[in-house]
């Protein structure tokens, strides 16, 4: 069953499949720092699991935040990828590593990462 | 477009961009951007963005194998002495060059092991009146030490 919420991750993922992403200046300088390519941060997006949604009003904003892990198979995911959506573009605002930030397990069941 | 941060208008320019790809920069002119009025943050199409990636990544692996060859400058440079030692050291067999056109080449690996081996070149050197003090001597090796662990982290 479909959560209430997923029009939202669908509606991101509609607008990364017609190009309708946007990378702001501190996603892609996170993106550059950690060797992170932007297929592969779009593939996150297109295929990656959805993990958190942030409703606004956010601290540092007031549009809805679409968090997505990367999209493997094989191994843990590593980054994490943060939409905002601005009607009627998706600008990711940043990207980082898990294990840099706080507040993420991973569910080894599920194969997903939970934010707490 | 409006800003996701501070909800300000952007508007389309053309830009410069300091482009990193982890430890390498690379400032990047005539990129189109959105720019927000207000908190001055830059957002890039997807194209745009691939496109930085691939030049600032190409650029930092190509720095990285450059140097396999050297010129008299970039030798000396490497040595910290002058072009004149070096045309010195070649004459006395000091340095193995080969004369390609008019120019000479050096092997960046042989212009390293000269001075890793136990430094009895560089000391050889300093004998002959090449004027390396012990100052001199210890800048080469670190600066020998800086470029093998670069070359190191490289292959890893």
């Amino acid at each position: 069953m479909k959560s209430k919420d997923s029009w939202v991750v669908d509606h991101v993922r509609k607008m990364a499949a017609r190009g309708k992403i946007l990378f702001r200046q501190h996603a892609l300088d996170r993106m550059g720092e950690r060797k992170i390519w932007r297929d592969d941060v779009l593939k996150a997006i297109e295929r990656g699991e959805n993990i958190h949604i942030q409703k606004p009003p956010t601290e540092t904003g007031k549009n809805i935040r679409v968090f997505f892990q990367e999209a493997t198979d094989e191994n843990i995911p590593s980054f994490c990828v943060i939409v905002a959506i601005e009607h009627p573009y998706a600008q990711i605002i940043t990207v980082y590593y898990f294990k840099e930030e706080k507040g993420w397990s991973y569910d080894e069941n599920l194969k997903i990462w939970r934010h707490f | 477009m409006k800003c996701v941060i501070c909800s300000n208008r952007m508007q389309e320019i053309n830009t410069s961009y300091n482009s990193r790809w982890g430890d390498y920069t690379l400032t990047i002119q005539g990129i189109k951007a959105y720019k927000c009025d207000e908190c001055d943050e830059l957002v890039f199409n997807s194209e745009v963005a691939k496109m930085i990636q691939s030049i600032t990544a190409g650029f930092s692996e190509k720095e990285g194998d450059k140097p396999d060859f050297l010129n008299v400058e970039e030798t000396a440079e490497l040595l910290r002495v002058s072009n004149q030692t070096i045309y010195n050291m070649i004459k006395d067999g000091r340095l193995v060059a080969t004369k390609v056109g008019r120019e000479w080449r050096f092997s960046k690996e042989k212009v390293i092991s000269l001075i890793d081996n136990g430094n009895e070149e560089i000391s050889l050197a300093a004998q002959k009146g090449t004027q390396l003090t012990q100052n001199e001597s210890e800048l080469i090796q670190k600066h020998v030490n800086r470029l093998k662990n670069k070359s190191e982290e490289k292959r890893k």
